[in-house]
């Protein structure tokens, strides 16, 4: 008798835990719903948001939103300016990634040693990723004054003469690519230094006594064990230079004559400055298509050729 | 085809001198292990011999020229490192090929040598393959083949099964002294395992503390310790060693010098009477524990000497408890009191037995 109660009770629990609504099932969901409620409200809404808003025409305050089609997007692709920004952001991004990782590869692989003399050398390059960018530009600004900055005085007293550095549509963006690039060098040789320190030390030893000449243990052991680090920066360096905005707001404003505008300027001018809001989100649906598109072939063409232990 | 000579070498390492005062002549063609505890200068011995450390002072000879100054590249010997230090970017093909390609090996020479290579080390099926997709054994193969392509006159290999299972090792053990006989040049192995050294080497260096204990080929080693230590080194389990005084009914038959007294495990023998053999001693003895490992059993007891170990090849005493440890005396080494080992005990009934044409 006692058997068959206890038997009873397990079916009864059984059936409750099989119940449409119960809490085992439902626990992971409840406990993923903060994250994803946060996701949503701040990525996939503002993104959507975004794409119904390059769709239409408004100002900002209008109760109305205009439907107009893609008539944003191609004022757009026919615009004479946004086809310099376009090529402008291409050309800022690839020097400034270029520079920056080439620069602090050479930088880390000098620096990859003890003493305090290189330890210093890796603080001071460091310091300037904890500078905030505002400060950057006015320091650099003040350094690249046509008339009283540090850079010109240094070119006229080895004979040099002086360059319109941030003023001229030549040299202006540049000057801002050099900016970038004394920005992030410093956090590039860090995690370079990181990378190296992880490469074994007895596969030096080994291309030692495989008659291995430097450049060839340069290309065939750093390089290759470096490669994902390499990846990694080039991609963070790639997002981060397409969406450079705070420099050529307070150095260039995009000028000088439309010379260093790019993406997230051009953005925030039709956005914030001439409130055109619907051809502003147009122009970001572009920029996250070309940097989707970027991300997708950098995983797709390179992380084959990435070495992960 | 080289051989190698150490003269006078020392290596301080921040004013801590773990290499001191050594001087060694490897032989041509030999297969020499260098064995200790870690700690004792193996593998800085091993690192000066292929030039990655400096050594303090004295001079290292390969070949009859001096190499004290000479790049590793330049002295022509090839390595096998513990963790095999092969290049996980490259394929086994590319790993074996990398230090040819550096010594612009034409292309077709470089192909046969590495068919002829992978034939040899049993990786002709594996040369396309990364050595993340290897099994270690195939690695350790990999990191052979690396080293022998070079055809170097001096291999250098640093605990290399020391990654393998128990079972593995064993097979490169016999495959490694299959290599040293078909290629004939000179091996230079460190380990610690006292097994791997005697199975391998034909001459065996001990080491201990940066100082060489005794060089000789592996059964003098066994036979006729040269030290304390080497006798407790080699041996499994080690050598039973006690103070003189503990043996008081030798005493008179013993040399002054003697300090200690010991015996090799598998020599003494046990039984559950006492059976009062001529020119043995015997113990009373209590067994404490016992391993049995299939053909030997090794039984720890305890007795009026102390603690020590006995192998014995019978059939295993069942229970534990009382017996009795019987040592024969021809058996015994005797140890001065520097721990250096003194000749041959000599008891006068081994003379008359000598006399008597009895062995």
């Amino acid at each position: 008798m006692a058997f068959a109660k206890v038997q009873l009770d397990m079916e009864e629990k059984k059936a409750e835990r099989q119940g449409f609504l119960s809490w085992v099932k439902l626990r992971p969901y409840a406990m993923i719903f903060p994250a994803i409620f946060i996701f949503c409200l701040f990525f996939i809404y503002p993104i959507g948001y975004m794409i119904y808003l390059s769709f239409h025409d408004w100002n900002f305050v209008s109760p109305v939103k205009d439907f107009v089609g893609t008539s944003n997007f191609s004022y757009l692709l026919s615009d004479r300016d946004f086809r310099e920004v376009i090529s402008n952001s291409f050309i800022y991004t690839f020097f400034t990634v270029f520079l920056t990782i080439s620069l602090s590869l050479l930088l880390a692989l000098w620096l990859n040693r003890g003493g305090t003399v290189y330890s210093f050398m890796q603080a001071s390059i460091f310091s300037p990723h904890i500078i905030s960018l505002v400060s950057v530009s006015m320091l650099w600004m003040w350094i690249m004054d046509a008339d009283y900055g540090l850079l010109n005085w240094f070119l006229n007293l080895i004979g040099m003469e002086s360059v319109m550095w941030l003023t001229s549509p030549e040299y202006a963006l540049t000057s801002l690519i050099l900016v970038a690039v004394w920005k992030g060098i410093g956090f590039n040789t860090l995690v370079f230094i990181a990378g190296l320190q992880s490469i074994p030390k007895d596969l030096y030893e080994a291309a030692e006594l495989d008659h291995t000449p430097p450049w060839r243990r340069f290309l065939k052991i750093t390089v290759p064990m470096l490669s994902p680090t390499l990846f990694f920066l080039t991609i963070i360096g790639v997002i981060n230079s397409f969406q450079v905005f705070e420099t050529i707001n307070l150095m260039t404003a995009g000028g000088p004559i439309n010379s260093t505008n790019t993406f997230v300027y051009y953005i925030y001018q039709y956005g914030f400055q001439f409130f055109k809001i619907g051809y502003a989100s147009a122009a970001g649906v572009i920029l996250l298509v070309i940097l989707s598109v970027l991300t997708v072939v950098y995983f797709k063409v390179l992380s084959k050729r990435v070495h992960y232990r | 085809m080289a051989e190698i000579r150490l003269d006078n070498i020392s290596k301080t390492f921040n004013g801590d001198q773990v290499v001191k005062n050594i001087s060694l002549t490897i032989k041509d063609g030999s297969f020499t292990v260098l064995v200790g505890p870690s700690g004792c200068g193996k593998s800085t011995i091993l690192r000066m011999l292929a030039g990655f450390e400096q050594q303090t002072e004295g001079d290292i000879w390969i070949d009859g020229k001096r190499v004290n100054d000479l790049a590793p590249s330049k002295r022509d010997i090839a390595m096998v490192f513990q963790n095999y230090a092969l290049y996980p970017t490259m394929t086994v093909k590319g790993n074996i090929e990398f230090g040819l390609a550096n010594r612009k090996v034409p292309k077709k020479e470089r192909n046969l040598l590495i068919a002829e290579i992978a034939e040899i080390v049993g990786l002709s099926d594996h040369l396309d393959k990364k050595p993340d997709k290897l099994s270690g054994g195939q690695r350790q193969r990999v990191a052979l083949a690396r080293a022998m392509v070079k055809k170097p006159k001096v291999f250098i290999l640093d605990e290399p099964l020391s990654n393998l299972d128990a079972k593995l090792r064993t097979q490169m053990r016999t495959e490694l002294i299959q290599l040293h006989e078909k290629l004939g040049t000179t091996f230079v192995y460190v380990t610690h395992d006292q097994v791997e050294a005697m199975s391998m080497g034909d001459e065996i260096i001990i080491l201990n503390k940066g100082v060489v204990q005794q060089k000789a080929a592996p059964i003098d080693v066994y036979q006729s310790p040269g030290n304390l230590f080497a006798a407790e080194f080699i041996g499994q389990p080690p050598m039973n060693v006690f103070k003189k005084e503990e043996f008081h009914e030798l005493q008179d038959a013993l040399p002054e010098a003697a300090a200690y007294i010991g015996f090799r495990p598998e020599h003494a023998g046990l039984a559950l009477e006492s059976a009062h053999v001529p020119h043995t001693i015997e113990l009373e003895s209590e067994i404490l524990t016992l391993e049995t490992l299939g053909a030997e059993t090794v039984y720890k007891v305890k007795n009026r000497v102390g603690t020590m170990n006995i192998r014995s090849f019978t059939a295993p005493v069942s229970k534990r408890g009382k017996c009795f440890a019987t040592i024969p005396m021809e058996k015994l080494y005797a140890f001065g009191a520097d721990q250096t080992a003194l000749p041959a005990l000599d008891f006068p009934f081994q003379k008359e037995a000598a006399l008597n044409g009895v062995r």
